[in-house]
């Protein structure tokens, strides 16, 4: 298969082949952060209904993946703060795939996708862009709009929140 | 004693971010501190279980996306992060853009849905009885151009409508046959009134008829509707058109000129709109002469409904005869006491007669709620409120729980208001913690989709959280305050939250966080002038790493994102004003292309009212791209100029009848309605500083070029 930098570059318009690739990590960071399958599936749509138009925006700094993960990051961001919407990851914990039958990691992992659906969507967001998606403070603080220390204050925070939760969970 | 590390570098320790002198100092303390290692443990594991979260298999979205670019649809995807300084204005101007383009585009798509050519919806049979099978079928314009199935939306509409709304459901699947829809339901017994709206599976794109709805009246055999049909309709029609409320309750008369209950709607609609003394008291006359007539053949052996009796006591009351209103209740409670309206009556002279006799008063609501009969939501709420008087948390629990089963957001005003009263302050937060969890914040209604639904529950989940927060804070659980509350700032723009936020956040030493909610503050445009200097010498002072000009450039977006939100695009009809002078002019010639605030005011309404003091102090504080409109109906020139002098400098005051001011905003309560320069309602607000926010939200966005489309806009034309 082809590198994701030689797609864009090379071929801007194989929607069919971008959404193959990277349709999978748009919708996970979005369903992340809005904690709503319908609000990422949203999500998805609005991403991919414009970015054959912006691919030339990419200057290669970075990875493709990166950069279209903050792309997704900003998306979910702006519907977020319109809908928000926690109760959803109670009943659609996304489904289960390529992991070993291991039931102490199924039940670690439920309990922390319930966690993170109680905690506040700024704790959340925060959370998901450092620990799930590896972006830097600096990364998160430009992406948010806030200070590098804003976004360590607010890992810390959710840190400790999901360890309430979790501990309450089990 | 063992000093432990501050818990923050215990996580910089897991995150491997400390020099190495510190991270050596800290793995000493672990190697003999459990508390500390647990944590350390979390955290690492957490990370772990984080970054070993599967990635959810994306979902087939492909040919749709496909399908939609095909078609010329594009969305304006953001590429890069919001402003970190440069020129404010133009590129909060884009950063607007570019968050609306992508609501737009979605909003863009359900245009058609609200803007719709007239649809049809036909019944077959188009007046049917109770329990009748009645066959639909729908032809979309312009809509719906790729389902197969979908949804007719209703509302139904029982005998004595006892719920603060009635809920929606699911009637029937409409499938597709051609160019139509198809489907049936069956008309259920107890059905009088019904309306409809039609929408895709997923509640996001909607046909409301131009928000008129359809609607079914349910029949007799005689080929009349049901006389509590049209009191059903005329109830459904008053939140949403007076004019086709009021052609109901004449019709209501024309078809039933023997029953009281017809001339009582009919009264009340025409009180609605009498703007003078002397047309109210030619009603009046009208109106005794009038039930003098159904007195008359009403009284002696004739056997009367429960209903007739009913609206005998309310037309007596109506006409104001106390005598004839004693003489009916009399009847209704010896003819039909089991009746709900003879229920309450009993209920509610009960509750005079024994409101200082609180066990007494519970014990009887107590077995009139055991009774199981449908009961109106007055008796759970006087026992509530007796409850709440008489301090007694566990039976103000009970009874707020049960009004809530049929008036939630009574109950919520109820535990709101008890959360000042320190004895009963605990149990009113458990009930706050009951109604979050139970989450039910009202039925969908028909003019909404799922998303406007899911925004609407969010908002009024925020309120809650933001009571419940505030509620913490006096307790002086700062911290649990915190969190609370940060769950509550994430759906509205609340500036006493971000006020509760900032203390909270300086009460844990958490600077940075108290920061961001002062800039909001500092932003927010109801905040009294010299309030938002002191905030702004603070931010300057305490604010760390971003410049506070930063903040305040985020802030004013948030503010600015969040209002749009709640935009609504609604066109109104013109209205008739005449000044003091008696020159005739509009509201849209006043307007004269700016921002109008028009502000009802009544000069009756007392101390329940805004004032004239208060709206002059709006006024002058109102952007120059504003401007204010005073509306009143109930007061002579001479009246208003008596009461503009003690009030001392005028807003602009006109005089609109009330049948037109019913017309354009379908009610008179005092509040404000916020209009954009091109004549559209905007907001509707009761406080001084939401009206100041969404003045300054859309001077924004009309300065910067943009459309207004929050997500609840629309561009339908009125019915």
């Amino acid at each position: 298969m082809k590198g994701a930098d030689d797609l864009v570059l090379n071929e801007p318009d194989s929607l069919d082949e971008l959404y193959e690739r990277f349709a999978p990590i748009v919708f996970r960071v979005a369903l992340r952060i809005t904690q709503s399958p319908d609000e990422a599936e949203d999500v998805v749509q609005d991403v991919f209904l414009g970015l054959p138009e912006v691919l030339h925006t990419f200057d290669g700094r970075g990875s493709f993946t990166g950069w279209i993960g903050k792309v997704a990051a900003r998306v979910s961001l702006m519907r977020l703060r319109r809908v928000q919407r926690r109760r959803a990851v109670l009943t659609r914990v996304p489904p289960l795939r390529g992991f070993a039958d291991n039931s102490a990691s199924i039940e670690a992992r439920i309990t922390l996708e319930r966690a993170l659906g109680r905690i506040s969507a700024e704790l959340r967001t925060v959370f998901v862009l450092k620990e799930i998606e590896g972006l830097e403070h600096a990364e998160i603080a430009a992406l948010l709009g806030i200070s590098v220390s804003a976004s360590e204050t607010r890992l810390y925070r959710a840190r400790k929140q999901l360890r309430k939760y979790m501990e309450d969970l089990s | 004693m063992i000093m432990h590390p501050r818990e923050r570098s215990l996580h910089r320790f897991a995150d491997g971010s400390l020099d190495v002198r510190r991270r050596r100092r800290i793995s000493r303390h672990l190697s003999r501190c459990v508390r500390c290692r647990a944590t350390v443990s979390f955290i690492r594991r957490l990370k772990e279980e984080a970054r070993g979260l599967p990635s959810p298999p994306a979902p087939d979205l492909l040919s749709g996306i496909a399908g939609r670019r095909a078609a010329g649809e594009r969305s304006i995807v953001p590429t890069s992060d919001p402003v970190a300084g440069g020129e404010p204005r133009l590129r909060i101007a884009a950063a607007i853009v570019l968050g609306l383009a992508i609501s737009a585009t979605t909003i863009g798509l359900l245009l058609p849905a609200w803007a719709a050519e007239r649809s049809t919806l036909r019944f077959d049979p188009d007046q049917p009885r109770q329990g009748d099978l009645v066959r639909v079928e729908y032809t979309p314009a312009g809509l719906f151009g790729s389902e197969d199935r979908l949804v007719l939306r209703g509302q139904f509409r029982t005998s004595h409508e006892l719920r603060e709304q009635p809920p929606t459901t699911a009637v029937a699947i409409l499938r597709r046959s051609g160019s139509r829809f198809l489907g049936s339901f069956t008309l259920p017994d107890s059905v009088l009134y019904a309306t409809f709206a039609v929408e895709d599976t997923g509640g996001r794109a909607i046909d409301t008829n131009a928000r008129r709805l359809w609607e079914i009246m349910a029949h007799a055999p005689d080929g009349r509707p049901l006389l509590e049909a049209f009191r059903q309709r005329d109830l459904d029609l008053q939140e949403r058109s007076w004019d086709r409320a009021r052609a109901t309750a004449e019709s209501a008369v024309k078809a039933y000129p023997d029953h009281p209950g017809a001339w009582v709607w009919v009264r009340s609609r025409q009180l609605d709109e009498a703007g003078t003394d002397a047309t109210v008291d030619s009603l009046d006359e009208l109106h005794r002469q009038r039930f003098d007539q159904l007195e008359a053949a009403l009284t002696g052996d004739t056997i009367l409904s429960g209903d007739e009796l009913a609206w005998m006591v309310w037309y007596a009351a109506g006409v104001r005869d106390s005598a004839a209103v004693q003489f009916w209740i009399n009847r209704l409670l010896a003819e039909a006491p089991g009746h709900v309206r003879a229920v309450q009556v009993k209920a509610v002279e009960f509750f005079a007669a024994h409101q200082d006799e609180p066990e007494r008063l519970l014990r009887e609501f107590d077995r009139i709620w055991r009774t199981g009969a449908p009961v109106h939501w007055q008796i759970p709420w006087l026992a509530a409120s007796a409850a709440g008087d008489a301090q007694q948390p566990e039976q103000f629990r009970r009874w707020v729980m049960r009004l809530a089963e049929v008036a939630g957001r009574r109950a919520d005003l109820l535990i709101l208001g008890q959360l000042n009263d320190p004895t009963l302050r605990p149990s009113a937060m458990d009930l706050l913690r009951w109604r979050l969890s139970d989450g039910r914040f009202g039925s969908r209604s028909l003019l909404q989709t799922a998303p406007e639904h899911a925004e609407a529950e969010d908002t009024e989940r925020a309120r809650l959280l933001a009571a419940l927060g505030a509620a913490l804070a006096a307790e002086g659980r700062v911290a649990a305050a915190v969190d609370t509350l940060e769950k509550a700032v994430t759906g509205v723009w609340d500036p006493r939250v971000f006020e509760l936020l900032v203390q909270g956040y300086l009460s844990l030493g958490d600077t940075a966080a108290a920061v961001d909610f002062l800039a909001r503050l500092a932003v927010d445009p109801g905040l009294p002038p010299d309030s938002a200097d002191a905030l702004r010498h603070i931010g300057e002072a305490v604010g760390a790493g971003v410049s506070w000009d930063h903040r305040l450039l985020n802030a004013r977006q948030q503010m600015v994102g969040y209002t749009l939100a709640e935009a609504v695009a609604e066109p109104v009809h013109d209205l008739r004003l005449r000044d003091l002078d008696g020159r005739r002019t509009t509201l849209f010639e006043e307007a004269a292309g700016r921002i109008q605030v028009v502000a009802l005011w009544s000069g009756y309404r007392g101390s329940t009212g805004v004032t004239l003091e208060a709206l002059a102090r709006l006024r002058n504080r109102l952007s120059p791209a504003a401007q204010m409109l005073v509306l009143t109906t109930d007061l002579t020139p001479d009246r208003i100029r008596e009461q503009l002098g003690v009030a001392g400098g005028p807003p602009s005051v006109f005089i609109v009848t009330r049948a037109d001011l019913l017309r354009t905003f379908h009610g008179m309560t005092p509040r404000y309605f916020v209009l954009d320069p091109h004549g559209r309602l905007r907001f509707t607000s009761s406080r001084e500083e939401d009206v100041l926010r969404q003045v300054e939200t859309l001077r924004w966005a009309e300065a910067a070029g943009t459309v207004v489309s929050g997500a609840k806009a629309r561009n339908e034309a009125n019915p």
